[in-house]
């Protein structure tokens, strides 16, 4: 069994969007980085293990998902009727904001704003691919 | 005009900000005519309650690290309520608290609305999804039968410790002076403007709408290949609009009429003379370059002349010129490659060696991006294509490093083009590929300039405005109901 490191966009996505609804199965296609034992290296992950490592991630938004319920929280995602007609849903933590900051290699420090508590972890982890690579990225060289 | 005021939920602790908040709410202006209250969360001796000494910095008069902490957050809070109207105060529930970290990054803080809410009465659009905040405001009274603070605020306590990037700290003065910093002002202002409402909740990987309903947003998102709204799409097209560059773009009224007051035209390079193909001249895209003079209206004019490989540098352009090169490039437009050694060193050889202005092509396939660095010595304008276009320049050219091919660039604006907007002077979107969770769709295009507070990478050279003619982030707010 190899050790999963790095949690790359796909994966991210897709958990980002988890908390939608039942439409949103777990375990759908995505890529990740493993890194290979034999070799130390990193490498993409096989399609068992990124079925594994979305399992694991299944299971802990449904260990979330339940210890929410347990502490007397509210469902996310799912709209509710008001008594005053109004439709109504609360928000969980793959909607809200997050300002991920990480050091360039030449010191500087480059803030971004990202959505979703797992894909700012992700971008913890991969701040380049994550974070900076359209029209106006800046390298120096 | 109201004030906004902070009030520490814990009834042990003191209110120490409200007075502050008091002060700061004096700044805003007549229109202000929102209300934001900030609860603070942290209970005694940390996060706004942290007794650490602090100097005063950057006009912010705290004299410990919470005090100053809370000035900072009063005053983003009053610059948000100066902007917005809204009859019911806005509830923001802030707290530092322990984020994720590694030794090179942080999550730096968190903002987001609590809830949202569809199809009430004052709602623009039925069957719609709007953020709590802009719901009481269009409702006209606390909408929730729930009620609570509209936005969550979290901020990271371990920010500068031994595993938690170390040695960087936010930058809590009011002057967006922050230096090699986190200016915690701007950081506010913007994660403040995403639980205000400026973003979709509509998942762009996926196309997949917030629990079967679109947002607000989605009204006025238009691929602007298909001309579909995001609203109008299914989740498949959604989800293809996403990746495409500078394919999705705002039609909301407000943002389109500001956008020419806001952003710059578009810089360009045309290229005339006896290698250009059409009578015109050919147009490429160009990205510009942190340092060295900006282009102006008036465009720089040059023969094109290619810097040949030298043997004692490892790279185009990376070392002194020697004659040959800096015979061709004299008193004209260097064209060198990207790689080896840092774009602002190949552009000061090319100024030392008597160039006007340098075009640097990429060296690998990809879109048009901007160059990096900085040398206050700089004083020639540089510009950096495509690896395909650098080719087709080159191509041009009748000799390697000569300067008679009779091709002849010029480094320009566009008449009708903004950076950052379609040609329809529309604003587009960040729609990166592959798609960036989190980043992609709730942003304003990367490629806008001047750079924008709701921009993905919150950028050194932002000011604390959010209106026009500075920024556009009020504009879309305004677009969706504010």
């Amino acid at each position: 069994m190899h050790t999963p490191v790095f949690i790359l966009r796909k994966v991210a996505a897709i958990a980002a969007l988890a908390f939608a609804g039942s439409a949103f199965a777990a375990g759908q296609d995505s890529q990740t980085v493993h890194k290979d034992p034999r070799t130390g290296k990193l490498r993409n992950a096989t399609a068992a293990e990124a079925k594994q490592l979305n399992d694991l991630r299944a299971a802990d938004r449904a260990a979330q998902k339940a210890a929410r319920k347990a502490a007397g929280a509210p469902a996310t995602g799912v709209v509710r009727l008001q008594q005053n007609g109004v439709a109504a849903a609360y928000v969980d933590e793959e909607s809200v904001s997050y300002s991920v900051v990480h050091r360039t290699a030449d010191g500087k420090l480059e803030a971004d704003c990202i959505h979703g508590k797992t894909a700012a972890e992700a971008a913890l982890t991969n701040p380049v691919t994550t974070t900076h690579s359209e029209e106006h990225q800046h390298e120096v060289q | 005009m109201k004030s906004n005021k902070l009030q520490n939920v814990r009834p042990a602790l003191k209110l120490v900000a409200a007075a502050l908040a008091l002060s700061c709410g004096a700044m805003g202006s007549a229109q202000a005519a929102a209300k934001i209250v900030i609860n603070n969360l942290n209970g005694p001796g940390v996060g706004f309650n942290d007794p650490t000494p602090a100097a005063p910095v950057g006009g912010n008069t705290g004299t410990t690290i919470g005090q100053q902490r809370l000035i900072a957050f009063t005053h983003a809070a009053n610059i948000w309520g100066a902007t917005l109207t809204s009859p019911v105060p806005i509830v923001i529930n802030a707290q530092f608290t322990p984020l994720s970290c590694t030794a090179t990054g942080a999550v730096l803080g968190s903002a987001g609305a609590t809830q949202v809410f569809a199809d009430f009465p004052g709602a623009p659009k039925p069957g719609t999804i709007y953020s709590y905040a802009l719901a009481n405001k269009l409702y006209g009274s606390e909408i929730s039968d729930t009620p609570g603070a509209q936005i969550n605020a979290r901020f990271n306590s371990e920010l500068g410790k031994a595993d938690c990037l170390a040695g960087s700290a936010f930058y809590l003065g009011l002057d967006a002076n922050e230096g090699n910093n986190i200016d915690f002002v701007a950081t506010l202002l913007h994660e403040m403007g995403h639980g205000l409402g400026f973003q979709t909740f509509t998942n762009g990987a996926s196309g997949a709408q917030f629990a079967g309903y679109p947002s607000v947003w989605d009204h006025n998102l238009l691929d602007n290949t298909t001309g579909k709204l995001w609203v109008d799409m299914t989740d498949a097209e959604r989800a293809a609009s996403s990746l495409k560059a500078s394919g999705l773009s705002w039609t909301g009224a407000r943002v389109t009429a500001a956008a020419g007051s806001v952003l710059t035209a578009t810089p360009q390079l045309r290229i005339v003379g006896a290698g250009a193909k059409a009578l015109a001249g050919d147009l490429f895209a160009v990205g510009e370059a942190d340092f060295g003079p900006k282009l102006d209206n008036s465009p720089l004019t040059g023969q094109i002349a290619q810097v040949a490989m030298q043997a004692d540098s490892p790279g185009s352009a990376c070392t002194p010129f020697n004659a040959a090169n800096a015979a061709a490039v004299r008193r004209n437009i260097a064209l060198v490659s990207r790689g080896t050694c840092g774009f602002a060193v190949k552009v000061k050889n090319a100024q030392d060696a008597g160039a006007i202005g340098v075009i640097v092509a990429d060296n690998a396939p990809g879109p048009v991006v901007g160059m990096g660095g900085a040398d206050p010595a700089i004083t020639i304008p540089a510009v950096r294509v495509t690896q395909a276009d650098g080719a087709l320049i080159a191509a041009s050219l009748t000799k390697p490093n000569g300067s008679s091919a009779g091709t002849v660039g010029k480094f320009e604006r566009s008449k009708s083009l903004m950076a950052g907007a379609d040609a329809q002077r529309r604003v587009t979107m960040f729609t990166p590929n592959p798609y960036q969770p989190g980043s992609s769709v709730s942003h304003y295009n990367t490629a806008a300039s001047r750079n924008l507070l709701m921009e993905p990478s919150i950028n050194a050279d932002l000011t604390h405005s959010l209106m026009a003619p500075i920024d556009l982030t009020f504009e879309l707010l305004k677009d969706i109901g504010w």
